[in-house]
């Protein structure tokens, strides 16, 4: 192991017990050579303690009409039969500085309690919505699993003219992004964002393969420079 | 009957209302937890509180939605912490609308509750801190929960094991990595801590 990796992981070490004497020593030794790891070593013992010193209080006060939003929330559920609660979950996206701007809601069950038209020949729309494209379109792919499932890959991919909403030049410069992980029970969510750029009829196409599943959206994005209407459809599901 | 039994059942009776569509059963069962798990949710999501708060409400209503699920083997407060797991694992913070902190950018460290407020902390003790949490935010999600309880939250090593569903072992060697890569961060932006 080249010196610099070991004072890596020494640091690292550093952050759950007291270093032995011959690590420290030669931390010393090394950062007496290094400028590189000498710095290192300097910024580690500034953000090791910041880390360590009380970064986030222990309990924190949920922030001003979070309980009023929950609980109106919780009457929405509360107040249907029960069946109706394993339905998915719409799920709002709160903007910075306060602007509760782009709230759309988008529930999607590609894999639900029912599967009544998993043979429908047709797409079911899921649901349609119209917005000012002043803000960018937040969409959630939600999916409920009835159990774990250990390997689900969700890809997303956009047409022309619709781009992906993010500070991150590498998300937002690209056509299409594949998510791989795990489903838990329950509601899995895989929220993002897009900006329509030119007026028209765009498409994003999700595709989720969920075992031997392969659940498809198509979402058609119709933009006539002021308003976008949003409509989802869900494929009927097929055998991968 | 133990005051940890009288828990549960006081809890047992709280889930079943509340899944009968008691809302007030539910609120009073999360909220001896809230407080702490909004911490939780405000050191995982780098200091943001509207990415904290969206991940908690929906890990609220998700635990709403399966309260018959939960049938007392645990505390109805380990459960819940579970569900705020999950939450986190399926929470893509590289698809949302901007990074967990922008440069310049200080409402985030500004608006976080300190052990220590007032005028003694300086700007750039405010500045340092938010950086830490930015590279907290930068880790993988399990990764960061592990920091997050055992190296901020201090909880202990067999409650977060039990909280995660892993071993005590495998907890280990997670913070381990976890750590590491924490290290590789603060080398590649030690600029911000010198």
């Amino acid at each position: 192991m080249k010196p610099c990796e070991r004072t890596i992981q020494l640091v690292a070490a550093s952050m759950g017990r007291d270093l032995e004497r011959d690590e420290a020593l030669f931390l010393k030794e090394h950062a007496a050579v290094c400028p590189e790891c000498r710095a290192h070593l300097a910024a580690s013992d500034t953000a090791i303690g910041i880390l360590k010193g009380g970064l986030v209080p222990q309990e924190i006060d949920t922030p001003p009409l979070f309980n009023e939003r929950l609980r109106e929330r919780l009457r929405e559920r509360a107040g249907h039969p029960s069946w109706y609660r394993y339905l998915p979950q719409i799920r709002f996206r709160r903007l910075e500085l306060g602007f509760l701007a782009a709230l759309l809601l988008l529930a999607v069950g590609a894999v639900t309690f029912f599967y009544f038209h998993e043979d429908a020949p047709q797409p079911q729309l899921v649901t349609q919505k119209e917005v000012s494209t002043d803000t960018p379109l937040s969409i959630d792919l939600e999916y409920l699993a009835v159990h774990p499932i250990a390997e689900v890959t969700v890809t997303i991919e956009l047409d022309e003219g619709v781009v992906f909403h993010s500070d991150y030049r590498e998300i937002a410069d690209a056509r299409s992004h594949t998510w791989k992980g795990r489903f838990n029970e329950g509601i899995n969510s895989i929220p993002f964002m897009v900006t329509v750029e030119k007026p028209g009829i765009r498409e994003i196409r999700t595709r989720a393969d969920i075992g031997d599943w392969r659940h498809e959206h198509r979402i058609t994005l119709t933009s006539n420079g002021k308003m976008l209407t949003m409509a989802m459809y869900r494929l009927p599901k097929r055998r991968i | 009957m133990t005051g940890r039994e009288t828990r549960n059942s006081e809890e047992k009776g709280l889930a079943a209302r509340a899944a009968g569509g008691d809302i007030r059963a539910f609120e009073e069962l999360i909220m001896a937890e809230r407080p702490r798990l909004y911490s939780f949710a405000l050191a995982m999501s780098g200091g943001n509180h509207a990415d904290a708060a969206d991940v908690l409400q929906e890990a609220f209503i998700k635990a709403f939605v399966n309260i018959r699920r939960f049938r007392g083997d645990s505390s109805f407060g380990t459960w819940l912490w579970r569900i705020v797991h999950n939450e986190f694992l399926n929470y893509r913070v590289a698809l949302r609308s901007r990074p967990i902190r922008q440069e310049g950018d200080d409402e985030t460290v500004s608006r976080l509750p300190s052990d220590h407020p007032g005028p003694a902390e300086s700007l750039i003790a405010a500045e340092r801190r938010a950086k830490v949490l930015e590279l907290v935010a930068l880790l993988p999600p399990k990764y960061r929960e592990a920091i997050v309880m055992i190296d901020i939250r201090e909880q202990p090593y067999d409650e977060t094991a039990e909280l995660l569903g892993i071993s005590m072992s495998a907890l280990k060697t997670r913070l381990m990595r976890a750590r590491e890569k924490f290290s590789e961060l603060v080398r590649k932006r030690k600029e911000h801590f010198i």
